[in-house]
């Protein structure tokens, strides 16, 4: 159970997927800045209230702002004030590792007798409104980072080429049942892609025609979930890329995402003068 | 006291790659004498006594198993959460400080090579979370005592006992980790198996109790509650999900 925008509320919540406030905006900017080599981790952080009974509750000290943190890795869940103003978000090394999401958030410190519903619907205008502590009030969307060296390693390292004689002459397949997904060649290419790999012009070559794809293919597993390969060190790199790219495998344009995660591998044929023939 | 050393991923690899090769080695042998040929020694910017490690129980009872993880938390509380996650500190310890405890613990002689490698693969090893936190002879063993330390903090680790009382208990426990790494929500739970001890007593009671607990207290900050206030809140939980809690104290 954490806290998020997935769950669903009898009262006024104003957040980015909601109509329950008339006007209003609760938006928040981070900028994450991390030591990969200590898991030091520092959020920068700005916020944008202008709604007026919020604001009011939070100055009050009936209300306050803050994000909660979640770690599944290192089994970290904390609730942390931030002020109004801005400011920063330290934490201390060692306590976040992998995965880790961020959900802004304001709630109620104390009971709240009345709720104050003029900026609300009016679906919430006939009865009034008493909330306890710990009620949630706002939501902005949640993001995700990825501490740790996972996200930095090449993607080279997760990947392996082998031969598999009884593909269709000509032709590639992939076996994600490994540490590293393995590109299974034909074997009467299979030369000639390790030829390749071995020059300096051909690199770029197998990158778009052979790496591409196959990363493409496997975003298009993880679609459809990829628990299944949890244990195989190619999925927690790919993963800690994906969420440090921002990109989500669930819901991404594969080529758009592939390229992204590849570094726009064209570039590596475009800038390769003996490729070009110049 | 000395650096705590892990093996490289390499090395892990390796290893894991070759559990049938050693089979001999994980029934009666050591590992010694791989030490020089890979990277079994890097050390890290901690140090350690592993001296309470001589002592571990293989027994596999409850006791046992509070004992050890008292143990292990002698030894590693200076690990850090996240160092905790690297899988090349358990790797090293279960093929070498501990080899002799997790064998006696996890194998035994009339296993055939198959069963074997698969208590190899699952207690020798610590590749996922899922890994670390249930199957890995000594890292389950840190993960009990660092959960219980967040849930009620202290040098006896008091709530070790009741988290560790029951496998149910357990794997509900520590396997909600959304729910107990939220301190005061844990703290919470600890509190009301201690005053209610009907949820956790009864087969069954404390896994529809936990249901409950995910169910209801979705969207709230316990953060910001009083702990009062949190108690009444499990109480309802208890409440619905069939537990008296008239025996409350």
């Amino acid at each position: 159970m954490k806290l998020d925008a997935d769950a669903r509320f009898p009262h006024p919540v104003l957040s980015p997927d909601t109509t329950d406030y008339l006007q209003g905006v609760f938006r928040t900017t981070f900028d994450v800045s991390e030591k990969p080599d200590t898991s030091e981790v520092r959020l920068d952080y700005q916020i944008e209230l202008d709604e007026p009974t919020l604001r009011e509750l939070i100055a009050s000290d009936h209300a306050a702002l803050g994000i909660s943190v979640t770690c599944r890795e290192t089994y970290y869940s904390r609730v942390l004030p931030l002020g109004l103003a801005g400011g920063q978000v330290n934490f201390e090394p060692g306590t976040l590792m992998g995965r880790v999401t961020v959900q802004p958030m304001i709630w109620t410190r104390k009971v709240i007798a009345s709720f104050p519903l003029g900026n609300c619907h009016e679906e919430f205008h006939g009865t009034p409104l008493s909330f306890s502590a710990g009620t949630v009030l706002a939501l902005d969307d949640e993001f995700a980072i990825s501490v740790g060296r996972e996200k930095l390693a090449q993607m080279e390292t997760i990947f392996s080429i082998a031969l598999f004689e009884e593909l269709p002459a000509g032709s590639f397949s992939l076996n994600l049942d490994a540490d590293r997904i393995t590109v299974l060649v034909a074997s009467d290419i299979y030369e000639t892609v390790n030829t390749l790999r071995g020059l300096g012009h051909g690199k770029p070559i197998t990158l778009n025609t052979v790496f591409l794809p196959a990363v493409m293919q496997v975003l298009d597993v993880l679609r459809e979930g990829g628990e299944a390969y949890d244990g195989r060190r190619w999925y927690r790199v790919f993963q800690e890329k994906c969420t440090h790219l921002n990109i989500d495998p669930a819901d991404c344009d594969l080529w758009e995402a592939a390229q992204k995660l590849l570094q726009a591998p064209f570039l590596e044929i475009h800038k390769n003068k003996e490729l070009l023939g110049k | 006291m000395s650096r705590l050393k892990y093996v490289s991923n390499n090395t892990a690899d390796s290893l894991r790659e070759s559990v049938s090769g050693n089979a001999a080695r994980y029934r009666e042998g050591s590992f010694e004498d791989m030490m020089s040929d890979g990277e079994w020694s890097i050390e890290l910017p901690v140090e350690v006594d592993l001296t309470p490690l001589e002592d571990l129980d293989p027994a596999g009872t409850s006791a046992a198993e509070v004992s050890n993880s008292k143990l292990v938390w002698k030894a590693l509380s200076v690990l850090s959460p996240s160092l905790a996650c690297e899988e090349g500190i358990w790797v090293r310890l279960t093929h070498l400080n501990c080899l002799d405890y997790a064998r006696q613990r996890w194998l035994n002689t009339t296993m055939d090579d198959d069963a074997l490698a698969k208590g190899v693969l699952d207690h020798f090893f610590a590749d996922t979370l899922t890994k670390r936190r249930d199957d890995n002879a000594i890292s389950r063993l840190w993960w009990n005592a660092y959960i219980a330390s967040t849930a009620a903090p202290g040098d006896d680790l008091p709530a070790l006992g009741l988290i560790l009382s029951k496998a149910d208990i357990r794997s509900n426990f520590i396997e909600r980790s959304q729910t107990v790494s939220r301190p005061v929500l844990a703290a919470g739970i600890i509190r009301i198996m201690t005053r209610i001890p009907d949820v956790a007593a009864k087969e069954g009671n404390y896994r529809a109790f936990m249901r409950s607990v995910n169910r209801l207290g979705g969207g709230l900050v316990f953060e910001a509650m009083t702990d009062n206030d949190i108690d009444l809140f499990l109480d309802s939980c208890a409440l619905s999900s069939g537990i008296s809690i008239a025996k409350a104290a």
